[in-house]
């Protein structure tokens, strides 16, 4: 197949790529995900407009190829405001849900291989994080310790790291008892060896799935608290805050409102098309509906 | 032979519709079954036997399509019928049995009422005529308290129960044929012999005819009349069995009636004949002869035409053009090569009263607290000398698993001990120095999973030996290299991940990863049992080897009483986590017998179809390992139940002539009178 020797394990990747692109609506997910995560990355220099620059002759203009999204009760560009505003969306909610993946995954393999007391008193804490309404948790949280940029991120970690631990723990509990693991154990290996080569990296598949999962819903979290005010804080541009900010006038100015609301359904949407797509990848025998 | 043609399959093919194209499942196979006539329909996995059954009855699933033949039922073309015309057939006209009784009955519907609806709905018959239609059936069916059975739900019965209630099911509306799909295969060996037994009289008590799709060709012997032997999807050889067992005219029939361990005292320990590589996938068949690449007097024509099947005798037919030669290669692969028994008497590792009991707890709170114990091995006294084979027989629950975790330290036993070359182990694995867990290795049932997916074989070999050897880098790989040598794989698999390999494949690796640090005992949980017949006389052939090479103990337990006789120098049987039997293995398979081993014996079907077999069946089930038994704990279901002592005092172990140790209460003397050798076939031929 491939000419390239060195590439041993093409055929795989070529197999999962082949299996990933068969899938219209994954692709077209991936396309708009990608789009927002590069304009989270180069926004600020894309922008047709600087996203802070107020002209007041030019408030609440209607979309127009000079503001394709129109401007708000400031003059300042929609457009350009939803592009930087990427960059917040997805350092929130990237980085907590990378923390949240990495602490879930540890706290789940712990779990489920050793078990016992210490599985009981840590299933039952992820129990009590989630059974708090997270947007609920997210409010109190970040009023007692402030909106910044740490405590938003940490929040985000925290409300999904008992999810990532039970996704881990319950493939653990499966795998710790494959043969392949008890061949380990007669050799005499040592926990740690086993935790983290023999079973870890056959829980990676279901941890992707989920983190891309995770990923889509911290969006909807991080907007919602840009809506309440207690997100990014200004000047720094936020969807959430933006759709705040709009109420006033939905009447005479829908665009300010229904704009970045739109960026929010979209980069929602196409994420969890993204996840799906991942999932038929990576477990083509689940996810079928 | 005048007997009506109830199904007639002429020239069928079967393709499917898959994600990366077309595959042609079955071709061109033609069959008649007649009436009162049983049809076994044998094959490999991934032969395409289940898809022809379905097919020939149009129940294939959606991406399935009939793509060239014709079928006749009861002289009606039903090629192109549509699902309404189906339906009516379905049910009144032909009846079907499948592979597992549990997912085949609803658990939230009382039995009797599932067997009835079938006639409600096909004969129209009210609720209470078709109740007392049912309850009749069942007891047709030789179902014990049918009234009592049929007001239970399905989580209420056995395995075993439940598959008489499917059988009754499609007897209901006394159809013309009878479709079983591996009706036996989920079964321990005992509730197989009580089912066979009934498809044996149901043959003589129905008029239906039988289309009998096994893998396993000692039950096929047992109860079919004609045999069609399936291959990648065609149909290689097909006649009456009788014929077909004494005088195959295919190499695939021919190799896999001597893939099978014989029955035979002087069998026992030989390699088996096997067949070289795998069934090809039905993507890429090769040219030719779909069997030519495994085939032992494949030729260049052979590799280039495809045979037809023809009619070679009367009912006899072959696709082998070479079928002329078959009797003289028969002969040839009879000469098998035989492994010496080596006697030698020090222990290599010894049980000593081990007993495991677990208490019924779950969870932090304790849950289950003050229940009865689960008894799951009771004081078991094994030992294997250096360099031979124990052999553990049982049916499933009887403690051969738990009894091996408990050797290997991954389970604590609760009393007793293990001792290796006489020293006495630490109970924990964890609590084992290195050179003892370099000493007993094991290899496990399943090969998907006995190998981590995401470990190239050359990782997976190489940790035994970067633990238990102080070889270096290169050092490790040579050996490595060596090691797939030993086991007859290519050394191209050095950089392989097991998904690419088959199943045979797998457990090579599992059993080269076994052998790697050479080990003085292998315990081998199941090795074959997951495996294509085929395959396992490979795997045989491989464990007879290494044993010869390396020296090792094994200890190798199995359901299957033919396959432990064949590879063991000692047998110890089990049951309810007790050793009932203890011995030489000739001297286990001659009586006395205790009666457990007697029934295990008869009731394993037996590849030769001329055998006589005592009819000894055991009916109930096995009891709880929770329930307190005083005396012996397999009173509830003994055939020669001797006294009130069977129930209050444990039985005695009384010791044969030959070393045999059976604990039983009836005297030796006594069992030897009543009972016979199952070799008797074999010294009267």
């Amino acid at each position: 197949m491939s000419s390239n020797p060195t590439s041993k394990r093409s055929p795989r990747a070529k197999i999962l790529f082949k299996r990933f692109a068969s899938n219209p609506l994954a692709i077209v997910g991936a396309f708009f995900f990608f789009f927002f995560f590069l304009m989270a990355l180069i926004g600020s220099y894309a922008a047709p407009y600087p996203f802070a620059a107020q002209v007041i002759a030019d408030r609440l203009q209607s979309p127009s190829w000079t503001h394709l999204c129109g401007t708000d009760q400031f003059g300042r560009d929609v457009f350009s405001r939803i592009i930087v505003g990427a960059r917040s969306v997805f350092f929130l909610g990237g980085s907590g849900t990378i923390l949240a993946a990495f602490f879930g995954l540890m706290l789940g393999l712990a779990s489920g291989y050793y078990g016992g007391l210490f599985d009981e008193l840590a299933m039952r804490a992820c129990d009590v994080v989630m059974s708090f309404p997270s947007l609920l948790l997210a409010l109190v949280f970040i009023s007692l310790s402030g909106p910044s940029l740490l405590n938003l991120v940490m929040i985000v970690a925290i409300l999904y790291i008992p999810i990532m631990a039970r996704v881990v723990r319950g493939m653990t509990l499966e795998l710790k008892n494959m043969a392949y693991v008890e061949a380990a154990r007669i050799r005499g290996e040592s926990a740690p060896y086993i935790i983290f080569v023999e079973i870890m990296p056959n829980t990676l598949p279901p941890v992707f799935v989920e983190m891309s999962m995770r990923f889509s819903y911290s969006i909807f979290l991080v907007a919602s608290l840009g809506f309440l005010g207690l997100g990014v804080q200004p000047p720094s541009p936020d969807w959430g805050m933006q759709i705040n900010e709009a109420r006033g006038f939905l009447s005479n100015a829908p665009w300010v409102l229904l704009c970045p609301a739109t960026a929010i359904a979209v980069l929602v949407v196409s994420t969890s098309l993204l996840s799906d797509g991942i999932r038929n990848m990576l477990q083509p025998s689940m996810g079928k509906r | 032979m005048t007997r009506p043609k109830i199904l007639e399959v002429e020239n069928l093919s079967i393709s499917y519709q898959t994600e990366s194209g077309l595959v042609k499942a079955v071709r061109r196979v033609s069959l008649d079954i007649r009436r009162q006539e049983s049809f076994g329909l044998v094959g490999e996995s991934g032969s395409g036997k289940s898809t022809l059954a379905l097919g020939s009855i149009r129940y294939l699933a959606a991406n399935g399509r009939i793509s060239d033949g014709r079928i006749n039922f009861m002289g009606e073309d039903i090629t192109d019928y549509g699902l309404a015309k189906m339906s009516k057939l379905w049910g009144r006209h032909i009846g079907m049995v499948y592979q597992n009784p549990s997912l085949a009955l609803n658990p939230s519907i009382r039995i009797g009422w599932q067997i009835a609806e079938t006639a409600q709905i096909h004969r129209g018959l009210d609720k209470k005529a078709a109740w007392n239609e049912a309850i009749m059936t069942m007891a047709k069916v030789s179902m014990p308290e049918p009234e009592y059975v049929a007001s239970l739900y399905p989580h209420q019965l056995s395995g075993g129960m439940l598959q008489r209630c499917v059988i009754t099911m499609a007897l209901l509306n006394n159809p013309s044929l009878l479709v079983m799909d591996e009706p036996t295969t989920a079964l321990d060996v005992t509730t197989q012999a009580v089912v066979l037994d009934l498809v044996s009289k149901l043959k003589q008590e129905y008029d239906s005819a039988i289309f009998y799709i096994t893998h396993d060709l000692a039950v096929v012997a047992q109860i079919c009349d004609t045999i069609g032997v399936m291959y990648a999807g065609e149909l290689l050889e097909s006649g009456p069995t009788k014929t077909i067992f004494r005088d195959p005219r295919h190499p695939y029939t021919l190799s896999l009636i001597g893939s099978i361990p014989k029955f035979e005292e002087d069998h026992r320990k030989r390699s088996l004949s096997g067949i070289k590589g795998m069934i090809p996938s039905l993507r890429e068949l090769p040219n030719g002869c779909v069997f030519s690449p495994r085939c032992f007097m494949a030729d260049e024509e052979c590799r280039r035409t495809a045979p037809t099947l023809e009619e070679i005798a009367p009912d006899r037919r072959s696709a082998c053009p070479r079928w002329r030669e078959m009797e003289e290669r028969r002969k040839e692969m009879e000469k098998t090569k035989s492994y010496p028994a080596p006697m030698e008497q020090t222990a290599a590792l010894a049980v000593d009263s081990l007993a495991k009991h677990y208490a019924p707890i779950s969870g932090a709170l304790r849950r289950g607290a003050g229940k009865a114990l689960i008894k799951a091995l009771n004081s078991v006294s094994v030992s294997v000398p250096k360099g031979c084979t124990l052999g553990i027989v049982g049916e499933s629950g009887c403690g051969k698993t738990t009894l091996l975790r408990s050797i290997t330290g991954l389970i604590e036993p609760t009393e007793g001990e293990v001792r290796l070359d006489d020293e006495p182990l630490a109970p924990k694995v964890t609590k084992r120095p290195r050179s003892i867990l370099k000493k007993i290795q094991m290899v496990f049932q399943n090969p998907d999973a006995s190998l981590n997916p995401n470990q190239t074989i050359a990782k997976c070999l190489e940790r035994p030996l970067k633990i238990f050897t102080d070889l270096g880098k290169a050092d490790r790989k040579k050996k490595i290299l060596e090691i797939l040598d030993s086991v007859n794989l290519p050394s191209t698999y050095y950089s392989r991940l097991p998904g690419e390999l088959s199943g045979g494949e797998m457990q090579r690796v599992g059993i080269a990863r076994a052998f790697a640090a050479e080990p003085d005992v292998i315990l081998l949980d199941e090795p074959l049992s997951a495996l294509d017949v085929s395959v396992q006389a490979a795997l045989v052939n491989l464990l007879f080897e290494l044993q010869v090479a390396n020296n090792p103990s094994y200890l190798f337990i199995s359901h299957d009483l033919a396959a432990v006789h064949h590879i063991s120098d000692l047998i110890a049987v089990m049951y309810l986590g007790r050793v009932v039997e203890f011995g030489l293995a000739e001297a286990i398979f001659k009586p006395p017998f205790h009666p457990y081993t007697e029934a295990l014996l008869s009731a394993i079907p037996n590849p030769d179809p001329d055998a006589v077999q005592t009819g000894i069946r055991l009916e109930g089930t096995v009891p709880s390992p929770s329930t307190i038994i005083k005396g012996c704990a397999f009173r509830s279901r003994c055939p020669r139940v001797y006294g009130p002592q069977c129930a209050d005092e444990p039985p005695p172990m009384r010791m044969s002539a030959e070393d045999d140790r059976i604990f039983c209460h009836i005297p030796l003397e006594d069992l030897a009178r009543v009972q016979t050798s199952p070799f008797h076939n074999a010294s009267a031929r």
